[in-house]
């Protein structure tokens, strides 16, 4: 780019940075919201309705059995516009008893899960990242200078117990970290190289502060015009560098230089400290998204192949193991009834593919620390939280090598999330990211079912009568 | 020199053999009945065993009170039977259809309904096994039990459906047989196991008898067949797949000593050097279906599968002779069934998925490619008209990538109970296929009792 225009550009990137780049971690680092039916473009689209968020209920309950399902529900949080983690950064400390969370206002929080009562650990953040899996410890952004200059972030740290926070590093122009590895010694982030401003720089990776492109002002919630956008920035095919940054020194090593896949979606092993996985991130037909690299930039491998046409693959996430990659595939799209959870084993490469069945259809998947049950948030046309039980099917013999396993999904209902005698019915534009606390107690998501956004969490064992 | 296991008692072979060889032409080769990829063993529940009830007189034609759509009763012959679905069974010309008795062929013309017998059986109770209708003159091709007392010796013929002329073709060798006449009528297909010194005379023996079915007047499935089937395969007796020239009888070997099960012999309607050939067996036990061109190029896989419990079967050519239709499956639980296609020239695949509410035994395409239809199951008792959605492409990246997309089911005709008939026994797989003309699908039902061949229109009866 010419320096003449990054200069007379330079006002509106600013305008534009703040108005289009990656969120507060409560959301996708933009996550593709494949939502689009047979024929029609893909991409996220809202109906009318789903542009506002529901209407506030005053004083809402602070638990209640679902009349639907027999589970109780719990609000975590009592600040209006309060969400719990993206469904796959870790938000929980090594010892499983607190849970991080974030408000609209820009501050980390964090609850004990046997007290539920809650303390402040940071503020004035521009993104968390995750809880380490080692230490108790928050890693987050902040704006490293005065005029919040959004292309400089400092990297952060909080220890949850002690509330201390010490600045790591100040990051590179345009950079952003968003993963950190299992013995966190390291962040992962990436950063658009030269001065690429206007539509095309859409999740550019630059902290905005809190006043982002949402619902409102106590709502997170997809952008309006994510699909437009997210194509934009696909098309403009700037150039990226994945980094790591060392947390002891602050030194930057780049894996990857001068990419113009958009890179995103970074997530470290939970137990392997030289394991990343990342996404070619755009539209999922038009990518080949879910790649692993080690730290030291070998072994870049692909991980889905695609067979077929408007085949995806996404809201990937590691198992508890550190081994197993899951993710959501769809074979085609747009045939209701041929998405699959599948997972692959980076050690044995061992595959298994679970179907979908309506009840199980979800924005995303997660699973419990132990590997043995699937959650699910829903969707705008299956509007319930739910469990799915794997069912492996037994190999008939069958002839052939390295032979993906397949099995299916037996599914129970958590939550309505439609409008009950307690709730209005949820906007999905709110992707409600369940996940399971490392107890397998409760699967945790956030949800406006009350207008402004809290985190919740919902019993996994069915309410005593 | 092959050897039977010597724990394998003599009359076991002789069953297997039994099970090994190529039945009449109105069932299955001897087709793996995979009702879908819920059961690959063979298993049929108690109200299977025996054919429905006899209902006299039974109506010629009707409108089926559930879809609306006309069913004609093709042939008044009780015990008469329309082929295999990927049998060709229509003259060139579209005009005529042929049909199957007892010990008879049999000739329907599609305009006026009127049936007349063109081959009756010189030795009864060795049959006449029809073979495929010429994709270029109006000809039945058969077999039968070579004149004379050797059950191992068999005899091509070929009738004229419209003259009735009948021309004795080739006398086959020893034990052969054959299943596929290719599309300029120049040469036959077929298979046989090369070491005879077990297993020859029973099996030779059985191959004009007796075809196994419900009743005198009833075909339909063995119903030990699953078991069968696995013990056959177990046997992998060396074969010889090979091609007989109709002018000349020269036999042409294309595979020899292959301990596959060679099944499922198919020429292509329109390349008469192109064929099809199955490697037979339980289906996730095999790699199913292949290629192969006259001249002896390699066999090529059609479908290689990815999953455990991924089978593909009851495959058939398109009416372009280039494209390969099959049935997919992947394992039960996931509940994702396709017909998939392989176009031989262009090596584009597409696959349509549909929900179990629209699966059949078998599937089949309407001879321009638009239309598909099924023929149901014990589960699904409907025959069905398949409409095919196939999705667009949104910019997908990669290449040579498949097709995918539905298909929109319309049903045609009620097989359970109704106030008409009976419920159709599944045991007689009612192998549907669109006339050449596309106006109907014809299949064949036990739902009056005794079998018969019917069509139903593809459109709908107006009032």
């Amino acid at each position: 780019m010419k320096k003449e225009n990054s200069f007379t550009l330079r006002p509106l990137a600013l305008l534009a940075a703040l108005f289009l780049t990656a969120s507060l971690p409560a959301r996708a680092q933009d996550g593709s919201v494949p939502t689009a039916a047979p024929g029609q473009p893909r991409g996220p689209s809202y109906s009318k309705e789903e542009l506002a968020p529901p209407p506030d209920i005053p004083n809402p309950p602070k638990s209640w059995i679902d009349p639907d399902t027999g589970h109780r529900v719990i609000r975590l949080s009592d600040e209006p516009g309060s969400d719990s983690f993206y469904f796959n950064f870790n938000a929980f400390t090594p010892d499983g008893k607190e849970m991080i969370y974030t408000t609209s206002d820009g501050n980390i929080r964090v609850l004990n899960l046997d007290t539920m009562t809650t303390k402040g650990v940071a503020s004035g953040i521009t993104r968390a990242i995750v809880v380490g899996h080692k230490t108790p410890t928050i890693y987050y952004t902040k704006f490293a200078r005065p005029d919040n200059d959004p292309y400089y972030l400092s990297l952060w740290a909080a220890n949850i117990d002690t509330g201390e926070n010490r600045k790591i590093t100040d990051l590179p122009r345009r950079a952003s970290v968003v993963t950190i590895n299992a013995d966190e010694t390291l962040g992962a982030g990436s950063y658009i190289e030269g001065d690429a401003v206007g539509p095309g720089v859409y999740g550019g990776g630059v902290g905005k502060g809190v006043t982002q492109n949402a619902m409102g002002a106590k709502n997170l919630g997809e952008p309006e015009n994510k699909g437009r956008d997210m194509e934009s920035r696909l098309q403009a095919r700037l150039p990226v560098t994945l980094f790591n940054v060392n947390l002891q020194t602050g030194a930057i090593t780049k894996l990857i230089e001068h990419s113009t896949d958009w890179l995103n979606h970074f997530q470290f092993s939970p137990t392997d400290p030289t394991l990343l996985m990342y996404c070619h991130e755009g539209a999922w037909q038009k990518v080949d998204r879910i790649w692993t690299i080690r730290t030291d930039g070998t072994q870049n491998q692909l991980i889905h192949k695609r067979i077929m046409q408007n085949e995806i693959a996404g809201h990937e996430w590691w198992g508890a193991d550190g081994k197993t990659l899951w993710y959501q595939l769809s074979l085609p799209s747009g045939v209701q009834d041929a998405g699959y959870i599948a997972g692959y084993n980076v050690e044995t490469h061992e595959r298994i593919w679970y179907h979908q069945n309506r009840d199980s259809g979800s924005i995303h998947h997660n699973i419990s620390p132990d590997g043995k049950i699937f959650c699910g948030d829903g969707n705008f046309r299956n509007p319930w939280i739910v469990l799915c039980y794997p069912v492996l099917s037994p190999d008939r013999d069958t002839l052939g090598t390295d032979l993906i396993k397949g099995g299916s999904l037996r599914v129970e209902r958590l939550v309505n999330m439609s409008k009950t005698a307690i709730h209005n019915a949820q906007n999905y534009r709110l992707e409600p990211n369940p996940m399971f606390t490392p107890d397998q107690k409760y699967v945790v998501f956030r949800s406006n079912i009350f207008g402004p956004d809290y985190a919740f969490a919902v019993e996994v064992a069915k309410a005593q009568p | 020199m092959y050897r039977a296991p010597m724990t394998m008692p003599k009359s076991l072979l002789r069953i297997l053999a039994v099970a090994a060889v190529l039945p009449v032409a109105a069932s299955a080769q001897d087709g793996s009945v995979e009702n879908t990829a819920a059961n690959h063993g063979l298993s049929y529940a108690p109200d299977e065993v025996n054919p429905p009830p006899t209902i006299p007189n039974p109506p010629r034609s009707w409108i089926d009170p559930d879809t609306g759509h006309r069913v004609i009763r093709l042939t008044d012959v009780p015990g008469s039977d329309s082929l295999y679905f990927n049998l060709n069974g229509f003259t060139p010309d579209g005009k005529k259809m042929v049909y199957t008795t007892l010990n008879t062929v049999g000739v329907v013309d599609l305009a006026t309904f009127q049936t007349r017998t063109l081959v009756t059986a010189k030795d009864p109770p060795h049959r006449p096994r029809v073979l495929v209708v010429g994709s270029k003159t109006p000809t039945v091709f058969y077999t039968e039990m070579t004149e004379g007392s050797d059950p191992n010796l068999t005899t091509i013929w070929a009738a004229n459906m419209d003259t009735g002329e009948i021309r004795k073709l080739v006398d086959l060798p020893h034990r052969l047989t054959v299943a596929s006449i290719n599309a300029d009528e120049t040469l036959a297909l077929g298979a046989f196991v090369e070491n005879d010194a077990d297993v020859a005379p029973e099996t030779a023996g059985k191959l004009h008898a007796d075809p196994g079915g419900m009743g005198e007047l009833n075909l339909g499935e063995a119903m030990n067949k699953g078991l069968m089937m696995g013990q056959r395969l177990t046997a992998r007796y060396p074969m010889t797949m090979f091609t007989v020239n109709l002018q000349t009888g020269q036999i042409t070997p294309l595979l020899q000593h292959n301990t596959n099960w060679l099944n499922h012999f198919q020429f292509s309607p329109k390349d008469p050097s192109l064929l099809l050939f199955c490697h037979e067996g339980n289906w996730p036990l095999v790699d199913r279906i292949w290629t192969m061109h006259t001249d002896g190029t390699l066999p090529q896989l059609v479908h290689k599968r990815i999953m455990q419990n991924e089978t593909d079967g009851h495959e058939w050519w398109g009416g372009d002779g280039k494209t390969i239709y099959y049935q997919l499956h992947y394992t039960k639980g996931m509940q994702s069934s396709f017909i998939a296609s392989y176009n031989e020239d262009t090596g584009e695949r597409t696959w349509l998925y549909y929900p179990l509410e629209m699966a059949s035994i078998h599937d089949n395409s309407s001879p321009d490619g638009t239309l598909f239809c099924g023929d149901g199951n014990y589960n699904q008792p409907w025959i069905f008209l398949l409409r095919p959605v196939v999705n667009k492409d949104q910019g997908t990246l990669g290449t040579d990538l498949i097709k995918g997309g539905t298909v929109q089911a319309e049903k045609l005709v009620n097989m359970g109970k109704t106030a008409i008939h009976h419920a159709q026994n599944y045991r007689l797989e009612p192998n549907p296929m669109f006339t050449p003309d596309q106006k109907y699908v014809v299949f064949r039902a036990n739902f009056f009792g005794p079998d018969y061949p019917f069509a139903v229109e593809v459109a709908k009866a107006s009032n």
